[in-house]
């Protein structure tokens, strides 16, 4: 290996160069031979007979930048010396592609202008290797990659082929608001465990509260504590899921120590959102596959039943739960009479 | 004797090879599981040496994935139930080597920021080298990686490495479930100066469920076994018989010890009676079902 270089060296001086242009405007030279194995640069000093001096030097395409360039040239100077061995070719080039992912990319698409065949099939072919076998999600950290698919990727076959930019913007923000949202309901999960039984009966003693006292109700609530009742956990459940997925939530208060019945009316109240619109089905998809049908459709009637109502009497609701709220929170004991207050009371202090 | 051929089989199922590559992994981890609970008892010993440096081999060469390091931890366990002491202890120290780097390198910092945005083209470039699993699953990526993974020729060129009229990877002259699927694909082929090849090869493909849930085809040509998702545009399977349509079967991965177990199973196969004496039992008509809980007991 030495001798070669010494006689590398030796022939040096005799060598003639190329002076190279990067889109940055810096300027390299060259060994001529080393240059020559890219066809571009080959066809350009053939065809226009520039690069020469300094100041007719080739000027590279745009995705060719000096980090990429130098890297090329190692490649090029390595390989168009005729005495390797296939052996020795095999072992530079799977060294020369250990290099993180970004660079590998930058890497191709240069080649690629330069058209540097066998460079830009050996980097494929790394690429392809950091590729196969990961899940979408792998593959979008590996190389930085906007997930913009969003309800179409859950669709097999896409059928719209149009490229608005600003339809894969929206996609953007509805993935990321996902994520978010998740997030924040795995946070709210890991919260709530234990205080799934309070939640449970408070939500309970609302719903007859409401039902009971409320003298704007429509008549159809009376006569329905029953239905709500039973299904009140699975709806309680069901809608604070729901509340996760909105995105104009106001954020749920996250002091869950404080076990307060107006806190629980308050996250009950807010699930029936200002406007609710059964929306974005695909939405729902996930938290409906836990339940079976029959109990699908009764909840989606209650649910619906309990947004009409709710979204008719909102401001007067609000205003009997909070003033009622804040009379139970001052004074307790006036309303010990009523066994279901009391326990409320007693679990909320 | 039959020791020998037994490892000539081995040696042909190519465990060590799709280990390190990634798309084969996990098969390779499942087909490595199921020798080690059901046929290692009965192998030679220089067999059984094979298996356990195998199993060495797939700790060493755990890749950087979720769906990686779920096969591996299956792998230890059937491992743990089997292997002698002093192996088991081998084997559980590599484990948990590969467990603690496969962590830390999760865990890496990404330093490298900013999208790099390839051009189209060259995306196509790069999955002309993929596998069928992993050309769908980067269809799901981004909607740039989207378009280029479904492009025409591309598919055009996995139908003739799948279904091409000769060295296919699957046999062509196996009758479709319904006619209604030919007369699809027909009518797509026929129909439209720009026929789907996606469309096309996804019918083709799902009308014929064995080869589908397969993992490697057995070439009745050169009796070679190939693993399927060595197939790729780049990589078609030159038979070295040069038949003009060898017979292809498909292997699934149920199938994998009684091929290696059974001697008289593999000269028969290829007239079509699939004697299945071991207790592999599943249907013919769903093999696609995977066995969840429990493995054949050999008595």
């Amino acid at each position: 290996m030495s001798e070669s270089e010494m006689a590398l060296t030796k022939s040096e001086a005799m060598k003639s160069y190329i002076w190279l242009q990067t889109v940055d405007g810096s300027i390299q030279q060259v060994e001529e031979e080393v240059a020559m194995f890219c066809p571009m640069i080959c066809r350009e000093r053939l065809q226009t007979s520039m690069g020469s001096s300094k100041n007719y030097a080739i000027s590279l395409p745009e995705r060719v930048n000096p980090a990429v360039l130098s890297l090329i040239l190692d490649y090029c100077r390595f390989h168009q010396v005729q005495g390797r061995s296939n052996k020795e070719r095999k072992t530079f080039d799977e060294k020369f592609i250990k290099i993180e992912t970004k660079r590998l990319c930058e890497l191709t698409s240069a080649a690629d202008n330069l058209q540097l065949k066998p460079l830009v099939d050996l980097t494929s072919r790394a690429l392809a290797r950091k590729i196969e076998g990961k899940t979408p999600e792998e593959i979008r950290e590996t190389f930085h990659l906007p997930d913009d698919l969003t309800e179409e990727e859950k669709l097999e076959p896409l059928r719209n082929t149009t490229d608005d930019p600003r339809i894969r913007l929206l996609n953007r923000l509805y993935a990321r608001k996902r994520k978010e949202l998740k997030e924040r309901q795995k946070l709210k999960d890991t919260l709530d465990v234990e205080e799934e039984k309070v939640d449970d009966r408070s939500v309970d003693d609302l719903l007859s509260f409401i039902n009971g006292n409320d003298s704007d109700l429509k008549e159809g609530v009376k006569g329905r504590p029953n239905a709500e009742g039973s299904s009140h956990c699975e709806l309680t459940t069901k809608n604070k899921k729901k509340n996760k997925r909105r995105k104009d939530r106001p954020e749920v208060p996250s002091s869950n120590s404080h076990k307060d019945v107006t806190k629980d009316e308050a996250m009950v109240a807010t699930n029936f959102s200002k406007k609710i619109e059964i929306q974005e089905p695909f939405e729902d998809f996930d938290m409906y596959d836990e339940l079976d049908p029959a109990m699908k459709e009764e909840l989606d009637r209650e649910v619906e039943d309990f947004a009409r109502r709710l979204n008719s009497d909102w401001p007067e609701r609000m205003k009997e739960i909070f003033s009622l709220s804040q009379d139970r929170s001052s004074i307790p004991s006036s309303l010990n009479g009523n066994g279901s207050f009391g326990r409320c009371a007693g679990n909320g202090m | 004797m039959e020791g020998t051929e037994m490892e000539e089989r081995y040696r042909k199922l190519g465990i060590r090879d799709a280990l390190s590559r990634h798309c084969d992994y996990s098969h390779a981890c499942t087909d490595l599981n199921s020798i080690l609970r059901c046929a290692y008892i009965k192998l030679p010993k220089n067999l059984q040496a094979l298996v356990f440096q195998d199993t060495l081999a797939a700790f060493r060469l755990l890749p950087q994935t979720s769906s990686g390091i779920s096969s591996a931890k299956l792998l230890i366990r059937a491992a743990e139930a089997v292997l002698p002491k002093q192996r088991r202890v081998l084997a559980l120290s590599e484990f948990k080597q590969a467990a603690v780097a496969h962590k830390r390198g999760s865990k890496a910092p990404q330093y490298t920021q900013g999208i790099v945005q390839l051009p189209h083209d060259l995306l196509v470039e790069i999955f002309h080298s993929l596998d069928l699993t992993s050309l769908v699953t980067v269809s799901r990526v981004s909607w740039a990686w989207n378009s280029a993974a479904k492009d025409g020729a591309l598919w055009k060129l996995l139908y003739s490495v799948f279904f091409g009229k000769s060295n296919s990877c699957f046999q062509n002259d196996e009758p479709l479930i319904s006619k209604s699927f030919e007369n699809v694909c027909a009518l797509e082929l026929k129909d439209s100066a720009y026929p789907n090849w996606r469309e096309i090869f996804k019918i083709n493909f799902l009308a014929r469920p064995l080869y589908s849930a397969a993992t490697r085809i057995f070439c009745g040509g050169c009796s070679e076994v190939i693993w399927i998702n060595r197939f790729t545009c780049n990589n078609k399977h030159q038979c070295s018989n040069n038949l003009g349509s060898p017979k292809m079967q498909p292997i699934l991965s149920q199938k994998v010890v009684s091929y290696l177990t059974d001697d008289k199973l593999w000269p028969t196969l290829l007239s079509d009676s699939d004697n299945d004496n071991s207790d592999n039992s599943d249907d013919e008509s769903s093999p696609w079902l995977p066995r969840l809980w429990t493995y054949p007991n050999y008595t």
